[in-house]
């Protein structure tokens, strides 16, 4: 039995408060083998994103627990969810969210720095990651000189930057068109075996090429399926 | 430390993402930085006259005939003035370590101007006929009495004075004569017409000129003793005499020893006499303090108003720093080290201005600011007299320092604050 890169039991998420507060997220047991790779599928509103930021330190939950990378998120302080995100997790966004006025290598040696590499060090590893997503000739380039597709090439290269152990993506392709966003899915589930990659996406071509797609509705699993074979679980 | 360095760097590129606005907070701090730096050298100038001041009344006793404010052309005439025997016996007071007699006569000219001769020896303090317990004036030019000129027909002259003779600075010549009405002998009030050097009287030759520190000082004009003496036909009287006292703590001690022997005498010491200006000086002091103090604040909500609208517009961005691993104090030192830059542009900018227009606009800023709160005589030529130097001291680039560091500071705080409840996902929902 493969080891587990999360575990979350009992999970619940809400938002608002009063008559305004609504539960986005309910999740009675979940867990997900190390080098996978996992999508959430579902629409709009479904609970995907809030999914994502939970297990990648960015939000609490309202209750339960939840473990990833052996960090048991729940009892984390905000300066110790702080070093898991900067050690254990990697992010990719949908709008790429990188620094505008940073170079693209210094927009990947930045996580790098954040997490204490000596800036030679931290520009070796960029330096090594932009030649694998084929940016190489573009190191000096801020974003705003950089394609859509390109952009999400460096912000890939930001998320691996750490060497994490879990590489989080929401709506990776969401702003790029077809054929850019069939390399960055190329990219991103070649990372398998690696890192631990979550996306949460409505790509169908990335439901396709994962191990397991896991999908939600109104905040609850409504079917865990892995691609081509047949439901592991029933929706809690 | 590479993170900072690195944080450092992105901060002075951050600066000039909107250009415009950096311009425009440039524009708006670096005038208050120079209405600082301004500020802090008149003030330095001030304190220094409080200091010369508070250091030249402290030990001096100023003594005058009963009822009178020493001039010997005021009505009773040279009567009601000291007779010059007395300072045999002042001279041998305890702790009395010198004694400088003094005359003064008031002379009107044209207008309603008043002028002051004064005589003095030559190597005693140039003591103004007004607030002289300050003590010596500062010669601007030419050159001071000798002991050869007692008795000569020469005269040191106020700036103010001079102008009204028509000499200058600039104009001036070491030696140049001045007429001047023979008042006493000629029986009648002398008059001397402004911008004219030639109405009757003596001629003397003005070997100096000398700045007070105020207009009224300025207008005032000093002849050796025995000369003043010869023309006023002043001989056996005297003024004012002035005594130095060894130690500040004797000086009661010596007031009673001269209130015992010379009872009709008044006496005048620091208490009595220095205490009106040390308190408008004071006043001018504090006036100085919360400048600096609104300075640093108007400066500071400069800064800080620039960096409430960068956090806002850059909140996502914030986020995503620490969605990929920033602390809060990493993003602390981001924006501290922006609003620093930004106040520290803003300081340079102020002293650039201060180092090539202080001197011009310096006394402008000096009426402007403690001029206001002035008596009419000193509000014109305070500054002038005062010599200030508006050279940009290490002095003033240390205090430079320090209030960029308390703007920087305070500018950062809205931005701080945020950062610090700045939730990575709201930030990236924004």
């Amino acid at each position: 039995m493969s080891q587990s890169i999360f575990e979350m039991r009992a999970v619940i998420k809400r938002y608002g408060v009063g008559v305004t507060r609504i539960e986005a997220l309910h999740i009675v047991e979940l867990d997900a083998a190390a080098g996978g790779v996992m999508v959430l599928a579902g629409p709009s509103g479904s609970g995907k994103s809030t999914l994502l930021h939970l297990i990648g330190g960015m939000d609490r939950a309202n209750s339960g627990e939840l473990y990833v990378a052996g960090n048991s998120l729940h009892s984390l302080s905000t300066a110790e969810l702080t070093v898991f995100r900067r050690h254990k997790v990697g992010f990719v966004f949908q709008a790429f969210n990188l620094m505008p006025n940073l170079t693209a290598l210094e927009n990947v040696m930045l996580a790098a720095e954040f997490a204490g590499l000596s800036s030679k060090e931290a520009k070796h590893r960029a330096s090594a990651l932009l030649e694998r997503v084929g940016l190489t000739k573009r190191a000096d380039h801020r974003p705003g000189q950089l394609s859509g597709g390109e952009q999400q090439r460096v912000a890939i290269a930001r998320a691996l930057v750490n060497r994490p152990a879990l590489v989080i993506a929401d709506e990776p392709t969401g702003n790029l068109d077809s054929k850019t966003g069939a390399a960055i899915i190329e990219l991103l589930t070649s990372l398998k075996g690696e890192q631990s990659v979550i996306i949460a996406s409505h790509d169908e071509r990335i439901a396709a090429a994962a191990d397991r797609v896991i999908h939600l509705a109104d905040g609850r699993i409504e079917r865990d399926e892995v691609p081509g074979g047949a439901p592991q679980k029933a929706s809690v | 430390m590479p993170i900072q360095r690195f944080l450092f760097r992105y901060a002075w590129r951050n600066l000039w993402r909107v250009p415009g606005r950096t311009l425009l907070v440039l524009a708006l701090t670096g005038p208050v930085f120079l209405s600082l730096l301004l500020m802090l050298a008149n003030s330095d100038a001030l304190e220094g006259q409080i200091d010369r001041l508070e250091s030249e009344t402290a030990t001096l006793i100023q003594l005058r005939g009963r009822s009178t404010f020493g001039h010997i052309n005021q009505a009773g005439g040279l009567n009601k003035l000291m007779p010059a025997s007395i300072e045999s016996a002042l001279v041998r007071l305890p702790h009395v370590i010198r004694v400088e007699p003094y005359l003064v006569a008031i002379e009107p000219i044209a207008g309603y101007y008043m002028t002051l001769h004064i005589g003095v020896r030559p190597g005693d303090a140039q003591r103004l006929a007004t607030h002289g317990e300050v003590g010596g004036v500062d010669l601007v030019a030419g050159r001071n009495f000798t002991s050869a000129d007692d008795g000569d027909d020469v005269a040191l002259l106020g700036l103010d004075y001079a102008r009204k003779m028509g000499i200058t600075l600039d104009n001036f010549r070491p030696g140049e004569s001045m007429f001047i009405k023979d008042v006493l002998r000629d029986g009648e009030p002398g008059v001397i017409k402004v911008g004219t050097r030639s109405i009757g009287g003596r001629p003397f030759r003005i070997v100096g000129l000398f700045s007070s520190g105020y207009s009224f000082g300025d207008n005032q004009m000093f002849l050796p003793y025995r000369t003043f003496q010869r023309h006023y036909g002043a001989e056996g009287r005297v003024s004012k005499f002035f005594l130095r006292v060894d130690k500040a703590v004797n000086v009661d001690t010596v007031t009673a020893a001269i209130r015992n022997q010379f009872p009709e005498l008044d006496i005048i010491t620091r208490a009595d006499g220095a205490r009106f200006i040390s308190s408008a000086l004071g006043t001018m002091r504090r006036i100085g303090r919360i400048w600096l103090g609104a300075t640093v604040l108007l400066a500071g909500a400069m800064v800080l108003f620039a960096m409430l609208l960068a956090a806002d517009e850059r909140i996502r961005e914030l986020g995503t720093l620490k969605a990929v691993g920033a602390s809060t104090p990493n993003l602390a030192i981001l924006l501290i080290s922006e609003s620093m830059l930004l106040a520290g542009l803003g300081a340079t900018l102020g002293g650039t201005l201060y180092a090539f227009f202080g001197e011009i606009i310096g006394r402008s800023f000096f009426k402007a600011t403690f001029g206001v709160y002035l008596p009419g005589q000193y509000g014109d030529s305070l500054l002038d007299n005062m010599l200030v130097s508006y050279s940009l001291s290490p002095g003033l680039v240390i205090v430079l320092v320090i209030a960029t560091t308390l703007v920087g500071g305070l500018g950062s705080l809205y931005a701080l604050y945020k950062v610090h409840r700045l939730s990575p996902v709201e930030a990236l929902r924004s």
